[in-house]
């Protein structure tokens, strides 16, 4: 066992140099090299800062004050470079735009053994095994920034693979990676395990990481609150850490069946519950029913070309008062183009957009932003005042809109009242969200419409924002969210555009379309536990 | 074809053979013969671009020339200032910076200072892309950053969002790259840059050629 | 057990120089195109001596004068810049980073870029230029300014940035 330890923390306690808190505070953690490791806890509780140890970035390129021990390999970090230690731990952080940094895919992964002064034979050898191994061998020569989001995570992993690390830690990767495209990086991750690879990953999203992983650990407030096998760990995550437990591990824990199930795939054969689900989960949104209002959005065969592709083909629907609609697809499927047609940012090729009955043909962007309120993905893309309470009334105060009661109410909507003084740069990234949200809202618009909102938050995050969104649905708000994060959109909107290639395949109730395999299929998607649960359940029943 | 170093020199012998030029048809001469390597490289509708910056340029430097002596020189000027300036625009048209880095940094220029060049290649594109996305989503707020004089007022909003990003970007990038031994000592390239007999026989030849054609034909 | 206050390894200190220089480099190129405009007959484009103000700062004269160079060889490469811009901006931003090294005040950079690239950098060019040329020293120095007027509106927009950036806490100079 103890030659087979890879890293080894002993009461390490760390705080950033700017700082006056200490980050890390008393962990203790061994990790061998047949780890599939998988680190979770809330956003901030100190997961990323806890990888940067693991290959010396902390303490050597933060600086900052750390008591205790780390050692790799049997190497003290503190007295060992980073460059010493990159080829035995290989890392793939949070933004994969900026690790990419070379001319082509292949000469990023040769980088790092470049680095390492190997011999030219060598390198080629080595690129070649890497290519192969993750299966980009036809990305050879292409330019890295021009992939997409699932191929530059595979890059990078290949880049860090050619170096024949013992262990590969991995920070969030799949937080904008569509099913398909987690699948192949699991499947990557899983193979390198069996090749006896250690794996670590942090993710929020559990449901999609514990049925891989070997171990799991929690991070809670800078301390490691539990350390195992991730099902045990997970059956009680909710009510001590605020963590999502997937729904198979909360439905095996109260049949107390042993062991817990890890997906619906491994359930063991049970006599049907569905009154079990209905307990266990929120309860779904109610369809939607309008009292004859007018719809706020009218979408009238739309159709967009940029060049001589065709980005989005013939598309029709209508978002009333009071309803909330989540469009989901697959990366590209032209969720994000179609919300910048709503206001003006991308304008129609053919067909037409009418806001409040008027067509937006001709409209300038300001006119519409009084209309629709925007949040798009990277909320960073905003801020520019020195204080949240300020970035929240540039919007209306540029418009002529400015409704102080109405900021107010917002501020206690999202929670900010506490960071109405503060400078947004700095807030965590769920809170540097719910300003955004706020900040879309300020102008009072009859639309909200929500690029990924979800993408890289915590359980906590994503519940709370369901009930800001429900909040301002009775208030008669329309909404739209784009995402594809069904779990979400499944508890959040009771009506689904279903988008692949540009087409609107469906649009209809999420059960109608998550019921149609040929249709998830063409979409590329993949139903929630929830559903393939009840299904499971039902088919049974009826089979009995 | 031939090594990014051979070609640097080539271009400065060909700029000092311009530079040194007296006979106008000459300099004309020799500023056809870089229009003509345009053509055949088909770099021609760039160049005409590169042109429109150049030319008020040129007719400006001439015509003040002009002013202050007579107006052959003031032709002179602006055909020489024309001419040398197309020359690296031939240079930089047929080689790539990343290859002119790397093989500079063979010849003993310090790694960091290629890696620069060839990054910022692959980044210019990326902060390119985040300025469109700040403008589009200030733009959803009501914030208006056309270009032009009166949203002068609104730059703030691009330029601070540009500005954190850039720099929390770049944070990430150092962060990358220490986990790829950019700091490690002993490099090694899979692409080796080697002068061969041919890259020295044309420097040699191309700067003979420049001497003997500014002796006795040019000046 | 020990308690180490530590700061970043030199080495370490030198791969964030050069990321910094790469994105400096990468906004010199990138705001370029939004940024220049003509005055006069010549073409000003104050971001190149706002980049030369950041990169003095944050990274002292020697990566300064090379993040100049980059930009100049990479606008060059792309088929929109020229030759000119090349001693223009060196000149600028080694005074800046001198400047800035000898006062440790951002202002300071700010007035070493403004000499350096609107009084001294066509001076030099233009006689370094101007026999080569055949012309005399007069027809560059009448670029002078609205070099100046480029020039101070881009290192003015520098040190407005350093504040900011300061203040947000994403540097510390
Ligand atoms: N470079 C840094 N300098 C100073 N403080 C930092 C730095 N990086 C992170 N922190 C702070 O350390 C704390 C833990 O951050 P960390 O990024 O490790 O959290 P995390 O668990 O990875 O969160 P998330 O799930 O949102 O990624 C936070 O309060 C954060 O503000
Ligand atoms: N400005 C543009 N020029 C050319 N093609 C574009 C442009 N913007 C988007 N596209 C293409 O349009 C398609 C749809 O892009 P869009 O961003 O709308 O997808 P998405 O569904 O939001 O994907 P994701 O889930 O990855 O965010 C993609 O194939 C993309 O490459
Ligand atoms: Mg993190
Ligand atoms: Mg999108």
């Amino acid at each position: 066992m103890a030659e087979s330890t890879l890293i080894t923390v002993r009461e390490l306690t760390y705080r950033y140099r700017q700082k006056s808190r200490p980050v890390l505070q008393g962990i203790h953690l061994d990790i061998s090299g047949n780890d599939y490791l998988l680190i979770t806890g809330r956003s901030g509780s100190g997961k990323s800062t806890l990888c940067r140890t693991f290959n010396g970035l902390i303490p050597h390129f933060y600086g900052g004050v750390l008591t205790g021990e780390v050692f790799v390999a049997g190497a003290p970090v503190d007295q060992t470079s980073v460059a010493a230690l990159f080829n035995q731990v290989g890392m793939v952080f949070q933004n994969p735009e900026a690790q990419l940094f070379c001319r082509s895919v292949a000469q990023e992964i040769v980088f790092g053994l470049e680095s390492l002064g190997l011999p030219r034979q060598t390198i080629e050898d080595r690129l070649r095994d890497a290519l192969d191994q993750a299966g980009i061998t036809a990305l050879r020569q292409r330019d890295p920034q021009t992939l997409s989001g699932g191929e530059k995570h595979l890059v990078l992993i290949a880049a860090m693979l050619a170096l024949r690390p013992r262990v590969i830690i991995l920070d969030e990767p799949f937080a904008n990676l569509d099913p398909a495209n987690v699948l192949r990086v699991r499947r990557l991750l899983r193979e390198l395990h069996a090749k006896g690879c250690g794996i670590v990953l942090c993710e929020h999203r559990l449901s999609r990481a514990a049925p891989d992983a070997t171990r799991l650990v929690v991070i809670h407030e800078g301390k490691i609150a539990a350390d195992g096998i991730p099902q045990g760990i997970l059956a009680n995550a909710e009510t001590a850490w605020g963590l999502e437990t997937p729904l198979t591990t909360r439905i095996g824990a109260s049949l107390g069946l042993t062991p817990l199930p890890r997906s619906i795939e491994d359930m063991p054969s049970i006599p049907p519950q569905p009154a079990l689900i209905a307990a266990l989960e929120p309860p779904l949104p109610e369809a939607f029913t309008h009292q004859g209002q007018p719809p706020a959005v009218e979408v009238d065969h739309l159709c967009c070309q940029l060049g001589n592709q065709p980005i989005l083909t013939d598309i029709s629907f209508a978002l009333h008062p009071g309803e909330c609609l989540a469009v989901v697809g697959a990366n590209g499927a032209g969720k994000t183009t179609l919300l910048r047609h709503l206001i003006g940012l991308q304008r129609p090729t053919k067909g037409r957009i009418r806001i409040k009955g008027r067509d937006t043909a001709g409209t300038p962007i300001s006119n519409l932003a009084r209309d629709v309120g925007l949040a798009f993905q990277n909320p960073d893309n905003q801020f520019f005042r020195l204080t949240v309470d300020q970035e929240i009334r540039v919007g209306p105060e540029t418009l002529g809109t400015i409704d102080n009661s109405w900021i107010e109410e917002l501020m206690a909507i999202f929670h900010l009242e506490a960071f109405g003084g503060h400078a947004p740069y700095r807030l965590s990234g769920g809170e540097k969200k719910r300003v955004a949200f706020a900040s879309a809202l300020a102008s009072r618009p009859a639309v909200l419409a929500l690029d990924e909102p979800t993408a890289g938050q915590d359980f906590e995050f994503r519940r709370n924002l369901r009930n800001f969104l429900g909040q301002l649905q009775a208030r008669g708000q329309a909404i739209i969210i784009v995402t594809h994060d069904l779990t979400f959109a499944e508890r959040t909107a009771s009506r689904w555009l279903l988008m692949a290639e540009g087409r609107l395949l469906a649009d209809t109730a999420p059960g109608r379309i998550m019921a149609d395999p040929a249709l998830m299929a063409r979409a590329g998607l993949e139903a929630t536990d929830r559903f393939r649960l009840a299904q499971r359940w039902q088919s049974k029943e009826t089979r009995v | 074809m031939f090594d990014p170093r051979t070609k640097l020199l080539l271009a400065l012998a060909y700029g000092t053979l311009i530079a040194l030029t007296r006979k106008p048809e000459w300099l004309l001469g020799e500023w056809s013969l870089l229009v003509a390597a345009i053509v055949v490289m088909n770099q021609w509708k760039v160049y005409l671009r590169w042109l429109a910056m150049l030319v008020p340029m040129a007719l400006f430097f001439g015509g003040v020339t002009w002013w202050s002596t007579d107006r052959a020189t003031g032709q002179a000027a602006a055909t020489s200032l024309m001419a040398i300036t197309t020359t690296f625009f031939v240079f930089f048209a047929s080689t790539e910076p990343e290859d002119l880095g790397n093989s500079l940094v063979h010849a003993g220029l310090p790694f960091p200072v290629a890696f620069v060049m060839t990054a910022a290649m692959q980044f210019a594109p990326v902060i390119g892309r985040k300025a469109r996305a700040i403008v589009e989503a200030q733009q959803a707020r009501g914030i208006a950053l056309k270009p032009g004089w009166r949203a002068l007022r609104n730059y703030p909003a691009l330029l601070i969002p540009l500005l954190i990003q850039s720099f929390q970007l770049a944070d990430a990038l150092a962060e990358a790259m220490e986990a790829r031994g950019f700091g490690r000592s002993g490099r090694t390239f899979r692409k080796v840059y080697r002068m061969r007999m041919l890259d020295w026989l044309a420097i040699i030849g191309g700067w003979g050629v420049v001497a003997v054609v500014l002796r006795y034909f040019a000046r | 057990m020990s308690t180490k206050s530590v700061s970043p390894a030199t080495s370490s200190r030198n791969t964030r120089k050069t990321a910094y220089a790469v994105v400096l480099v990468a906004i010199g190129v990138a705001l370029a195109p939004y940024t220049s405009f003509p005055i006069g007959i010549a073409k000003v484009n104050p971001t190149q001596h706002f980049v030369n103000v950041l990169a003095a700062v944050l990274l002292g004269p020697w990566w300064a004068v090379l993040t100049a160079m980059v930009i100049g060889i990479l606008r060059n490469a792309m088929g929109v810049g020229t030759l000119l811009a090349f001693p223009g901006g060196m000149i600028g931003a080694l005074l800046a980073g001198l400047a800035y090294r000898m006062l440790r005040k951002s202002w300071a950079a700010a007035v070493g870029e403004i000499i350096g690239t609107g009084g001294i950098a066509p001076v030099v060019s233009a006689f370094f230029v101007a026999p080569v040329l055949m012309g005399n020293a007069i027809p560059l120095l009448a670029l002078v300014p609205s070099f100046l007027f480029s020039t101070a509106a881009g290192a003015l927009l520098g040190i407005l940035a350093l504040r900011l950036l300061k203040r947000a806490n994403i540097v510390d100079f």
